[in-house]
């Protein structure tokens, strides 16, 4: 009899555009195993019940943007090492830098390739 | 009724009683009417209960990072001594009567939310770090902790907006 198959890993997709969190949740899903939340309430939500391998977050968001949401979801029990990648339309470079300073692991500018962030996602959760 | 019919209802009986062993030896799977005698009790689709009212707190905090905490931003070059100093400093500071706090959080916090004046949002208790919802579910609405609180990003004044 075989083993249990090795469970997916988990990505929580966070973008208030929900084409764009539906694009990556459609590319994403055949490889792991995807919640997508369209705002940072759903997503902490979600991250508090099913703690993700790695989260993707848009950074402009209306509310809590995406470097808040980090923030948040580092707090959460269990989550303090969380890879995260950033996802937005600012190219500005003290964002990217924001970015990196709050541990990201990659920061990608809009548009984007789907293949490209494919990739930085595998790298990410490896 | 007589003693031929009652001896052939008694080893018709005793016929009904051996089938049921011999398909089980035989690994056959056992006729429904067998099951159905016994059934094994299928448990109904109970809804889960809806889940209890979780007590929710919104607050902010000032995070004083050290060189070697979690997810430190590079820049921060003081020691942990040194942090749990300025965090105690701070603390005081920002339990003054009329001290600014979202103001103390954007000029002196090392988390991501400095920008907010610290807000971290609403959160529930399980939302949260241990040592950090302990001490914010502790406080009062608009009261600020006493004494910093270690996690591994480093030491937090927290103050309960709600």
């Amino acid at each position: 009899m075989q083993g249990p198959e090795p469970r997916k890993r988990r990505i929580l997709i966070v973008d208030d555009d929900p084409d764009i969190a539906r694009l990556l949740g459609r590319a994403l899903m055949a490889d792991y195993q995807v919640d997508v939340a369209l705002n940072a309430a759903d997503a902490l939500a979600i991250a508090s019940k099913q703690a993700p391998d790695l989260a993707l977050l848009d950074v402009m968001m209306p509310g809590v943007d995406g470097f808040g949401l980090a923030e948040r979801l580092r707090l959460l029990p269990g989550l303090s090492r969380l890879p995260l990648i950033f996802l937005t339309a600012k190219g500005d470079a003290r964002d990217q830098i924001r970015g990196i300073q709050v541990g990201a692991k990659h920061y990608i500018t809009k548009p984007f390739r789907l293949g490209d962030v494919i990739e930085k996602v595998k790298k990410a959760v490896k | 009724m007589n003693k031929s019919l009652l001896l052939c209802l008694v080893l018709c009986a005793g016929c009904a009683d051996l089938t049921a062993p011999q398909i089980d030896s035989n690994d056959r799977p056992k006729p429904q009417t067998v099951k159905a005698a016994a059934p094994a009790p299928t448990p109904a689709p109970t809804p889960a209960p809806p889940p209890a009212a979780e007590e929710k707190i919104t607050a902010s905090h000032i995070l004083i990072a050290y060189k070697g905490a979690q997810r430190a931003n590079p820049k921060v070059t003081r020691t942990k001594e040194q942090a749990k100093a300025e965090a105690e400093k701070l603390a005081k500071e920002a339990a003054k009567p009329g001290a600014d706090f979202a103001e103390l959080a954007k000029k002196n916090s090392d988390g991501p939310s400095a920008p907010r004046g610290g807000s971290l949002g609403e959160f529930g208790k399980g939302q949260m770090v241990k040592p950090f919802a302990d001490a914010a579910f502790a406080l009062k609405p608009g009261e600020v902790t006493s004494a910093p609180v270690e996690t591994g990003f480093g030491f937090h004044i927290i103050k309960r907006d709600k």
